[in-house]
C-alpha cells in the first residue's frame, strides 16, 4: 500500500476502531447495570444499602441544599426582570418552579452527586481493584458485583428522587427569599402560582428522571472502578484517577443526553 | 462428577497437579507447558525468580485467571472444567492470604476476618465475634480488632489476612509471598504460624509463593522451582539440600548470584554521565 494511500486512511480508521472501542464499550456497561440490577435482590443487601443511602444521601444533603437555595435565587433573580419587561412579575413563581422541577432540579441533583459521591464510588473501587481486594472477596466466593454494585445502585435509586425534592422545595425557597424579600413581589401570589403551575405530568417526568440518572451515575461510577485496571492509557494508581475523572466527565454527559431524551418523552 | 466436590469430605487431603499447563496473559506466555505435582497435606513452597510467574501460578490455582492451556487437577476434578457451581464448590474449600493482606480498607479487622462467615453463613453475631476473636488471637492480633488496615503495619495486615482466610477452615491455604517486606522478627513469626497452623491441620494443603531462601528451609516439606518458563525442580525438601544442581545452587546460596550479577554487569555508565549526575545531586544536596 502506498504512503499517500496510509494516510488517506488514518482517518477512517481512528473513526472506526474509536466506534468499535465505544460501541464495546456501551455493551460491556450494559451487561455490568444489568448484573448490578439483578444482584440487588441477593444476599443480605439491607446493611449495605443503609451504609451507602448515608454515604450517597445524608452526607450530600447540606450541599444539595447550598446549591439549590442558590440556584432558586438566581432563578429569581434572572427571572424578575426578563419578567418584568413584560410586566409578567407576578408569574415569577411559575417560571422558577416549573424550571426546578421539570429540569434544573433532577440534572443538578444529578451532577452534584456524581461529582461529590460518584468519584467517590469509582475511586474506592478502583483502589479495591488495584489492591486485589477485589480478588479476595472472589476468593472468599462473595460476589462482587453484589457485595458492591448493587447496593450502591440501589441506594442511589433511593436517594436521587428525594435528594432532588430536597433540591426543588429548597430552590423555590431561595426563588421566594430574592422575588419577596429583595424585590418586595407579593409573597401570596408567589407561592399561589408554585402551587397552581406544577402538574401531576411536571412531578412525574421529574422522578422518572431523577430515577433514570440514579442508574446512569451509579452504573457507570461503578463500572469505572470495576475495570480501572484494564484500562489502556494508564495502571496503577493513575488508572484510579483517569479512571474517576472518566466516570464523572461520562456521567454528566450521559445525564445531558439522557435529560433531553426523557424531556423530548414527556414534552412530545 | 459436577456436584461431587460438595460432597468431599472435609479432612481429606487435596493434592494438586498441574498437567502441561501453560499460563500467560494474553499473547505473552509465562510457564509453557509445565506438569507438576503438589502432594496432599504437605507445605509446598514455589521458588523462583521475580517476574518468573509464582504468583500468576497461585492466582490459576485460586482460579482467578484461566490457563492458556492445561489442566489443574484438584484430586480428580480438572478446575476448569467443573460446571460455574462445582467450581465454585470447589474454591469454597480454598483459602488465599494475598500479598499485602487484601483487607477491605472500609472494614474493621474484626469485620475483615468474619467477612465469610457473615455473607455465606447464618450464624449469629455473637458467634462470628467469638470465632473472630479466636482466629486473630491465633495470629496474635486479639487486641486489634477494632484497628482498621490502614491503621497496621504491614505484618499485621498479612497476618489478619491469614486469619481471614482460615476462617472458613479450608483444607486448601494459598499463600502468597507470606514475607515479602516483613522485617527478619515478623518474617520468623509469619513462617512460626504457617509451621503452627499446619500441625493443628495435618491434612491441609499449603502453597506458598516465596522468594524467601530462610522461609523455605523452615516450612518446606515439598519445593517447586520455576525458572525461564519452565519447572527447574519438584520434589522434597529433603532433596532440595542435596541437589548439585548449578542453578538450584544458585539459587540455595544467594552470594553466588549477586558476585555473578556484578560480573556480569552488560552496561557500563559513561565517565562524563556519572560526573553529571554526581554534580547534578551534590548540588542539589547543598541547596539551601
Amino acid at each position: 500500500m502506498s504512503a499517500l494511500a496510509k494516510n488517506i486512511l488514518i482517518l477512517p480508521r481512528f473513526f472506526a476502531d474509536h466506534l468499535h472501542m465505544l460501541i464495546r464499550e456501551i455493551g460491556a456497561m450494559s451487561i455490568f447495570t444489568a448484573i448490578g440490577m439483578r444482584n440487588i435482590f441477593t444476599g443480605k443487601q439491607f446493611p449495605k444499602v443503609l451504609r451507602q443511602i448515608h454515604f450517597i444521601g445524608s452526607n450530600s444533603l447540606f450541599l444539595i441544599a447550598l446549591i439549590g437555595f442558590f440556584t432558586g435565587m438566581v432563578l429569581g433573580l434572572q427571572g424578575y426582570y426578563a419578567l418584568a419587561t413584560f410586566g409578567s412579575e407576578g408569574v415569577l413563581g411559575t417560571l422558577v418552579a416549573l424550571s426546578l422541577v421539570r429540569e434544573l432540579g433532577p440534572v443538578l441533583t444529578a451532577i452534584m452527586i456524581t461529582g461529590r459521591a460518584g468519584s467517590a464510588m469509582t475511586a474506592e473501587i478502583g483502589v479495591m481493584r488495584i489492591s486485589e481486594q477485589l480478588d479476595a472477596l472472589e476468593v472468599m466466593d462473595i460476589n462482587p458485583y453484589g457485595f458492591l454494585v448493587s447496593p450502591r445502585m440501589l441506594a442511589s435509586i433511593v436517594v436521587f428522587p428525594l435528594l432532588t425534592s430536597v433540591f426543588n422545595v429548597v430552590g423555590i425557597l431561595g426563588g421566594y427569599f430574592t422575588g419577596v424579600y429583595l424585590l418586595g413581589l407579593n409573597g401570596g401570589i408567589y407561592l399561589h402560582r408554585v402551587q397552581s403551575s406544577v402538574q401531576f405530568d411536571d412531578i412525574f417526568s421529574c422522578y422518572v428522571k431523577c430515577l433514570i440518572f440514579a442508574v446512569i451515575v451509579s452504573a457507570v461510577c461503578c463500572y469505572k472502578g470495576f475495570y480501572a485496571h484494564m484500562r489502556q492509557d494508564s495502571v496503577g494508581p493513575e488508572a484510579v484517577s483517569n479512571a474517576t475523572t472518566s466516570a464523572v466527565v461520562l456521567s454528566c454527559i450521559l445525564i445531558l443526553i439522557f435529560d433531553y431524551v426523557a424531556t423530548t418523552f414527556f414534552t412530545v | 462428577m459436577n456436584n461431587a466436590a460438595m460432597d468431599m469430605e472435609p479432612t481429606k487431603s487435596w493434592n494438586i497437579r498441574l498437567v502441561d499447563l501453560t499460563l500467560g496473559y494474553e499473547d505473552k506466555v509465562i510457564l509453557d507447558r509445565i506438569n507438576a505435582s503438589m502432594p496432599g497435606g504437605k507445605i509446598t513452597v514455589i521458588l523462583g525468580g521475580s517476574g518468573g510467574g509464582k504468583s500468576t501460578l497461585l492466582r490459576h490455582l485460586v482460579g482467578l485467571r484461566k490457563p492458556l492451556s492445561g489442566k489443574i487437577m484438584l484430586d480428580k476434578y480438572d478446575l476448569f472444567e467443573l460446571s460455574d457451581k462445582s467450581f465454585r464448590a470447589l474454591r469454597r474449600r480454598m483459602g488465599m492470604l494475598f500479598q499485602d493482606g487484601a483487607l477491605l480498607g472500609s472494614l474493621s479487622l474484626a469485620d475483615n476476618v468474619g467477612l465469610p462467615l457473615k455473607e455465606h453463613t447464618g450464624l449469629s453475631e455473637k458467634t462470628i465475634a467469638e470465632v473472630v476473636q479466636y482466629n486473630l488471637d491465633l495470629v496474635g492480633l486479639a487486641d486489634y480488632g477494632d484497628y482498621y488496615p490502614n491503621e497496621l503495619s504491614g505484618g499485621m495486615r498479612k497476618r489478619a489476612g491469614l486469619a481471614r482466610a482460615m476462617i472458613t477452615s479450608p483444607p486448601i491455604l494459598l499463600c502468597d509471598e507470606p514475607t515479602s517486606g516483613l522485617d527478619p522478627i515478623n518474617a520468623a513469626q509469619m513462617d512460626a504460624l504457617l509451621v503452627s497452623l499446619k500441625k493443628q491441620n495435618p491434612d491441609m494443603t499449603i502453597v506458598v509463593v516465596s522468594h524467601d531462601i530462610e522461609s523455605l528451609y523452615t516450612i518446606a516439606d515439598h519445593v517447586m522451582v520455576l525458572n525461564n518458563g519452565g519447572i527447574a525442580y519438584n520434589g522434597s525438601m529433603e532433596d532440595l539440600k542435596q541437589t548439585k544442581d548449578p542453578f538450584l545452587r544458585r539459587f540455595l546460596d544467594r552470594n553466588t548470584i549477586y558476585e555473578e550479577t556484578r560480573e556480569d554487569l552488560r552496561f557500563a555508565m559513561r565517565p562524563e554521565t556519572r560526573n553529571k549526575v554526581q554534580n547534578a545531586l551534590d548540588a542539589w544536596l547543598d541547596k539551601g
